[in-house]
């Protein structure tokens, strides 16, 4: 045995919950990686360098407090930077429900614990476990079986985004996708280019420059400003991904977005902003799962990735996960 | 792009609304004048994205302070999520039907059912049984009630 025996990543579990044990034990498999169950989380952070993937229970924001605390202090007394890419946090609510949580610095996965145990989706979350833990960006075409195909579209005008839209509905009809799913898929699809055309744009000091701009206002894009769509299907999973060039996407505001509830308060139109404020939480509740990676200043990619069933009732309670990644200092 | 039919009789005003509810819709423009109580029918509109929900939002919250009366006939899918997801979406005006989804295992086929909301609540929300061609036929309702009914429940 060498000197520079290599240590196998570990799978560590902060969960007292059976469905989380049997997930992060397939997920150890999947990676050939051991799986520990540590006594606490200080035991994890003292390990960190050993860790692939830590999976923990929401059981309160209490308990969720006192990890983050616990994190701070071994960060500080470590001086190391603990990335919080590596952390799942498994809940039995949705992240409307868990607001407490976007404010802690470790928040970066996130999924709803399903009622029974995944099948096809396990391997997908190994793949995006797998991503994380080498700090590199998600590849839609990972997600889907070797045949697919993807094809990639550079966005030059604004008014291309409709065009996208529509090419991608009648793909997604060709491909005998029920109807409803193709419509929320380009919806999606609709919301995330919208995004990457207004909201992603922004000068040197990082001030948005077309926040204010009406959406149906139609404009070439310059070189800099140009949208790449990826698209790919396995002829059961649906993948795509948005890249805009300026990595201006901020951790706090994506999670705000995506955890608004207009059930329980009116949605006021806000006149200053020519957005809605909207699309996020749209995708959030009815696509599928979603990855934001930020390269600060260079660019930002969300990629969404949903299984398509014969029912939409299928459709809509599928597992899904979110994972929001930043790379560099904004 | 959103096409609109418009009728007025009397005193009312019949608007149909077909295909999508996106930036470039202009509502005002589109619909223009009115008269009397407005029926919006919204059987055809395919999709709406967030500055749809948006410009429709302002619209029919304008409709709503200049005291107009209005409601929203055979809504579809689409709307019906956004009625589920924004407090606020209807703007005060009636819904007075919704489409139902449906799909068959047998035929393989979505199919939708309009529905009274008067009915539904009447039946404590209960889904009505549909058929296709096929006999015997499957056909279910193809989403979670609890959801897709939640902007009924008092």
């Amino acid at each position: 045995m060498g000197i520079h025996q290599k240590i196998a990543p570990k799978i560590a579990l902060l969960s007292h919950q059976s469905w989380d044990a049997t997930f992060a034990a397939e997920m150890g498999a999947l990676g050939q990686s051991e799986l520990w169950i540590p006594e606490s989380a200080g035991q994890v952070f003292e390990q960190w360098d050993q860790v692939k993937a830590l999976f923990v229970d929401v059981v309160s924001p209490d308990r969720v407090r006192e990890f983050e605390i616990e994190r701070i202090q071994h960060q500080a007394k470590l001086q190391r930077e603990f990335h919080s890419d590596k952390i799942h946090f498994i809940s039995d609510k949705d992240l409307a429900q868990n607001r407490d949580l976007i404010f802690f610095e470790s928040f970066s996965n996130f999924f709803v614990r399903p009622a029974e145990r995944l099948g096809f989706e396990a391997e997908l979350y190994h793949q995006m476990i797998d991503a994380r833990s080498r700090g590199a960006l998600a590849n839609p075409l990972s997600f889907l079986a070797p045949n697919a195909h993807e094809q990639v579209i550079e966005l030059a005008h604004t008014a291309d985004k409709l065009d996208c839209c529509e090419a991608l509905r009648s793909y997604l009809f060709t491909a005998n996708v029920p109807a409803r799913e193709v419509n929320v898929i380009a919806n999606c699809a609709d919301e995330l280019i919208m995004n990457a055309m207004f909201d992603a744009p922004s000068d040197f000091y990082g001030k948005p420059l077309y926040d204010r701009m009406e959406r149906s206002r139609e404009r070439e894009l310059p070189l800099n400003e140009r949208v790449l769509f990826k698209m790919g299907f396995d002829g059961y999973t649906f993948c795509m991904s948005v890249t805009d060039q300026f990595g201006s996407a901020q951790r706090e505001s994506i999670l705000n977005h995506l955890s608004r509830d207009f059930r329980s308060q009116e949605y006021h139109v806000d006149q200053g902003k020519a957005g809605a404020g909207l699309g996020l939480s749209f995708i959030h509740y009815s696509g599928g799962s979603l990855i934001f990676e930020t390269i600060a200043g260079v660019s930002t990619t969300v990629t969404l990735i949903s299984r398509v069933f014969d029912t939409y009732r299928d459709f809509k309670s599928q597992f899904r996960f979110l994972s929001v990644v930043k790379h560099g200092s904004y | 792009m959103l096409n609109v039919k418009k009728e007025i009789t009397g005193q009312s005003t019949v608007v149909e609304f077909l295909g999508t509810i996106e930036e470039s819709v202009n509502f005002e423009q589109l619909v223009g004048e009115t008269t009397g109580d407005i029926v919006f029918k919204c059987r055809g509109i395919t999709r709406i994205n967030s500055v749809g929900v948006k410009t429709w939002i302002r619209y029919f919250q304008s409709l709503k302070n200049e005291g107009k009366k209005f409601k929203f006939t055979d809504c579809p899918q689409p709307i019906v999520e956004q009625l589920n997801m924004i407090s606020n979406f209807a703007c005060g005006g009636e819904v007075e039907s919704i489409l139902l989804p449906y799909y068959c295992q047998k035929c393989q086929k979505e199919m939708v059912a309009r529905c009274l909301t008067s009915d539904l609540k009447k039946n404590d929300l209960e889904i009505p049984q549909v058929k296709c061609e096929k006999n015997p036929c499957d056909a279910k309702f193809d989403d979670d009630a609890e959801e897709y009914f939640y902007f009924l429940k008092d």
